[in-house]
């Protein structure tokens, strides 16, 4: 299992609604939202490599992220 | 709350996202700080520099029972404070891909090589003794230019100096060549040319001082991730930043900019004279500054696209295009461009080495050269959206004249590839320098024209420490004879050990496969085989019955599949190593984790392959074919090995003895006293009992003090509380401005600027058209400002190959995809590539999106899958892919013309035809 800390930046007064749709892709949990600078931060769960980079693609290339940067990645035996 | 109430799912989710907010200054409870740290418990933590990009982010990697078992950004690394992008999480993947090679391979058959057959297992004695035998076949036979390493920008700084060492004073070869070729030569001649040093002025903290930030031909957003975030940030922080993207389609990047210019292939040598005219037309040159600091000047404009004299070996359909490297026919806006006539046909007069001479002119004569880059005439010729008005386009164009010339703007230009890969790319570098030198904007806080790069060392080994077949450590070549003379002295050679004709570079060593001058390769940290453009050709030469291919990789690359043996790499943590970054940013990290199985340090492999050889096989008279320089017989190296007698030499010494592990060398023990970090692969397997990084480290470092490229010492780099240092490094202190009096130790205080660098620096006088006087004249401290026109693509769309092809990098995979492509996917039958294209152009050729179709060109065909939507938009006439994918090696296609000052590829200028497969 691969476990993903991703900082996502959006327009501040837009926070919770991305929250709202970050929350609902798969294996994805919103975990903090500061609402003034915009930044959320959220943990992408995966089991593959590819299914780690797709989410976090998706994840950049929702309407209305500004950036999307990892933060950490944690890498776990089959779970 | 307990943490046996919850599953350790949670309980690591929970402690991830407070170290993820903890790295990047989100203020998070106590509770949730000690969750992050008790999540943690039993991995150990140490400091790393990611293995992928040039922009050098700083990384902690975290490691249990022998693996790394996670990465996080380092909140302390300048770089990249905290953040990372998606490839930041390959770091740790990469050491355990499922196909991670294990153990030498090499084709076999009856125990016995042979070129035709499958690759079976081998101990290293077996495969270095080959490996030995096929070395010597051609090293005996026709001479060190028979011989050849391809190396890397991904090389460690020890590996590219072990490598280069070997080659050049131990082999008296100077056929190695990296990679870094691809990306950045055509940068480095600019930096010759233009301030006599290579490497960037500027910083990246320029990013957070800058009001305007102009990409040229630079995705950012895709190609250097992080450096985007803190373009982001800056941008949301500060309103009135702007951002401009000139690109050839919309990309990721244009999301954020305030202003996206679509232009035409190699129109930004035109764009950029437009901005010289208006500054000067506008009266805005900062004469004092270039009065005092800078002088004008021009070179030829008939040097040909870097391609072969003969067609000999082109397939029947390059023919056309290789004739161009003898006579251009100028079209109409090249012929405005270089105030000639439409239709004249001109020789190539100054193809090859001539191609960059130069001299200096007057600024009227500059003027002169400026003239013809009028709004309207530029406008017509650049703008590369049909869709787009005329109109609209030029307000862009006048929008961003008024962002580099606003006295109120402090300007940052940033390209990567879009520049250095391209046909005239020290042309168009150094048009970005002119502009910025008119403007007095550069070497200063928050404005500089910044040549970023591609790989996490290609400025810190491929650069700095010369692992290529002109240069010499330390911004020295091989071709200068007090070089030489500093380099034998350093390395204690015998005089004339060293080879002073330049060596075969990189597309000239694949060359030599196929035209049979050059009959060993050895490739280190690199696919060379699927890298480079126009690839067929390099394909099948490799597999010519003569050559013997050598492709030591961690993965079963392209490359590895054409070579004749393969070697097992350890990669980036399994060894120690230091990388130095774009913005002169050296980094170190200590070893981390075994490597797997039987796999060894590359610089482990270069100290075995010297072993093999004595002096008395290398150091005797050696031919080389076209040889001429003073102080040499023509065609001819010198017997040495008296001289070497005399320094204590004998003939039987091996080259490890007195390259590598010399009495100095040696002192430097393994283990290290006083370094933390108990594992050292290269150490282990030598067992010798000497540092071999640390020494070679150390020993490379004197080459560094005294004239600009000062580093620190290697146990300064691996200070827990250091996250390195950019150089020049004096008195223990990092530079940050260079050739800036504010900020840089060489610059005497009062000068305000002082364009140090000693290349090129005495040069003769002309006008636009050529030389007046040949005398050099010196011009000591002084940038030069280039007048370079526009010059047209030796390929463009025509009525058979119809559309424009350009190629590039994607965020989430890297380069060749050797490391960030390790999955079973990838042998899909299917074609997972991707052509971007616009719609109305699949339209037009019965394509709709996810259709497969046939990219075709003069040199080969390949299959990708249609894409109309996504994150390339392309205009009308344009198609793009991404050069990583094995599944489509569209590098078959790609035009191998190259700048031919520089000798890099150009990769973004194809012609092709796309069909319905």
């Amino acid at each position: 299992m691969n476990y993903s800390g991703i900082l996502v930046t959006v327009a501040p007064a837009a926070s919770d609604a991305l929250a709202g749709t970050l929350a609902a892709l798969p294996g994805v949990e919103v975990h903090q939202i500061d609402r003034a600078s915009g930044r959320i931060v959220v943990v992408q769960e995966a089991t593959s490599v590819d299914a780690e980079t797709e989410g976090f693609t998706r994840i950049r290339s929702l309407p209305g992220v500004i950036d999307a940067a990892l933060v950490y990645h944690r890498f776990e035996a089959a779970a | 709350m307990s943490h046996h109430t919850i599953d350790r799912r949670d309980f690591i989710k929970s402690g991830i996202a407070a170290s993820t907010a903890l790295a990047v200054g989100l203020p998070v409870s106590q509770d949730a700080a000690a969750q992050a740290k008790s999540a943690e418990a039993g991995i150990a933590w140490d400091k790393g520099v990611c293995r992928f990009c040039g922009t050098g982010c700083g990384i902690l990697v975290g490691t249990q029972g022998g693996k790394v078992v996670a990465t996080k950004g380092d909140p302390d690394a300048p770089v990249n404070r905290g953040l990372n992008c998606i490839k930041g999480y390959f770091n740790g993947k990469i050491l355990y891909g499922a196909d991670r090679l294990t153990q030498p391979l090499m084709r076999m058959k009856d125990g016995k090589f042979d070129k035709n057959a499958p690759f079976q297992p081998v101990s290293w004695k077996v495969a270095m003794d080959e490996m030995e035998r096929q070395f010597r076949k051609a090293y005996e036979t026709k001479g060190p230019s028979a011989v050849a390493i391809i190396g890397s920008g991904q090389y460690t700084i020890p590996e590219a100096y072990a490598a280069s060492k070997l080659m050049k004073a131990g082999f008296r070869s100077n056929n190695i060549d990296p990679n870094a070729r691809l990306c950045m030569a055509s940068a480095v001649v600019a930096f010759y040319q233009v301030f006599g040093i290579d490497e960037p002025a500027n910083v990246y903290a320029d990013i957070e001082k800058s009001n305007a930030m102009i990409l040229w031909g630079n995705n950012m957003a895709e190609a250097h991730p992080v450096l985007w975030s803190r373009v982001t940030d800056r941008k949301l922080t500060h309103k009135d930043t702007k951002i401009v993207n000139l690109t050839t389609c919309t990309n990721m990047s244009s999301g954020l900019a305030d202003l996206e210019i679509i232009m035409k292939p190699s129109s930004d040598l035109a764009i950029q004279n437009y901005i010289a005219r208006e500054i000067i037309a506008r009266g805005a040159v900062n004469q004092a500054f270039v009065d005092k600091h800078c002088i004008f000047a021009t070179g030829p404009t008939d040097i040909g696209y870097g391609m072969r004299p003969t067609d000999q070996f082109g397939f029947p359909a390059e023919k056309d295009i290789l004739a161009k490297q003898k006579v251009v026919t100028l079209d109409k806006y090249e012929a405005i461009a270089q105030r000639r006539k439409e239709g004249d046909k001109v020789e190539q007069k100054n193809a090859g080495p001539a191609a960059g001479n130069h001299w200096s002119i007057t600024f009227e004569e500059f003027k002169r050269g400026v003239e013809p880059y009028t709004l309207d005439f530029v406008a017509e010729l650049a703008k590369g959206d049909e869709a787009e008005s005329l109109e609209s386009f030029k307000k862009k164009l006048v929008a961003l004249a008024d962002l580099y010339i606003d006295p109120k703007r402090d300007v940052v230009s940033f390209w990567c590839m879009g520049f250095n890969q391209h046909q005239r790319g020290v042309w168009v570098n150094e048009l970005c320098y002119t502009n910025h030198l008119l403007l007095g904007k550069h070497a200063r806080p928050g404005n500089g024209a910044f040549s970023l790069t591609g790989q996490p060392s290609a400025c810190g080994s491929a650069r700095e420490v010369g692992a290529f077949c002109h240069r010499l450590p330390s911004d020295m070549l091989v071709n200068i004879k007090p070089h030489r003379a500093k380099t034998e002295k350093l390395w204690k050679l015998p005089e004339n050990t060293l080879n002073p004709q330049v060596g075969a570079s990189l597309m000239n060593i694949l060359q030599g496969l196929e035209d049979g001058k050059i009959n060993f390769v050895w490739t280190q940290v690199v696919n060379i085989f699927q890298s480079t453009p126009n690839s067929n050709h390099w394909l099948q030469a490799a597999r010519k019955p003569d050559n013997f291919v050598v492709v030591a990789d961690a993965y079963p690359t392209l490359s590895a599949k054409v070579a004749d043996l393969i070697l097992p790499s350890s990669m980036i943590f399994e060894k120690w190593g230091l990388y130095g970054n774009a913005e002169r940013r050296t980094q170190a990290w200590r070893q981390q984790v075994a490597a797997p199985g039987e796999a060894r340090t590359d610089v482990w492999m270069l100290m075995e392959f010297s072993k093999r050889f004595k002096l008395k096989d290398v150091w005797g008279e050696k031919k080389i074919p076209g040889l001429k320089a003073e102080g040499f017989t023509d065609n001819t190296l010198p017997d040495v090995l008296a001289e070497a007698q005399k320094m204590g030499y004998g003939p039987d010494a091996t080259l490890y003895d007195v390259l590598f592990a010399t009495p100095e060398n040696k002192k430097v023990a393994w283990p290290d006293p006083k370094l933390r970090g108990k594992l050292n692969g290269t150490a282990e397997a030598l067992g010798d009992k000497w540092f071999v990084e640390k020494a070679l480290f150390n020993e490379y470092r004197q080459f560094t003090l005294g004239d600009g490229h000062d580093l620190a010492d290697f146990d300064t780099y691996m200070r827990d509380d250091l996250r390195g240092l950019t150089w020049p490094v004096v008195d223990g202190k990092e530079t940050v401005y260079r050739f800036n009096d504010e900020f840089d130790p060489y610059v005497k205080k009062g000068l305000g600027f002082d364009f140090y660098g000693k290349l090129m620096k005495a040069i003769p006088t002309g006008n636009l058209d050529g030389v007046i006087d040949p005398k050099p004249v010196p011009l000591p401290g002084k940038a030069k400002i280039f007048f370079r026109p526009y010059a047209a693509p030796a390929e463009q769309p025509d009525a058979n190959y119809d559309l424009w092809l350009c190629t590039g990098r994607i965020l989430e995979h890297w380069h060749t995809g050797s490391m960030t492509r390790r999955v079973p996917e990838l042998h899909r039958a299917a074609p997972t590539a991707v052509l971007y294209m616009n719609p109305a152009d699949a339209a037009a050729r019965g394509l709709k999106r996810n259709d497969v179709a046939w990219i075709e060109s003069r040199r080969g065909k390949v299959k990708a899958v249609v894409e109309t939507q996504g994150r390339n938009k392309m205009p009308k006439g344009s198609v793009w892919a991404a050069f990583f994918d094995e599944g489509m090696q569209i590098n078959k296609v790609v035009l191998d013309t190259l700048d031919p000052m520089s000798l890099e590829p150009d990769f973004k200028k194809s012609a092709v035809k796309v069909i319905k497969a």
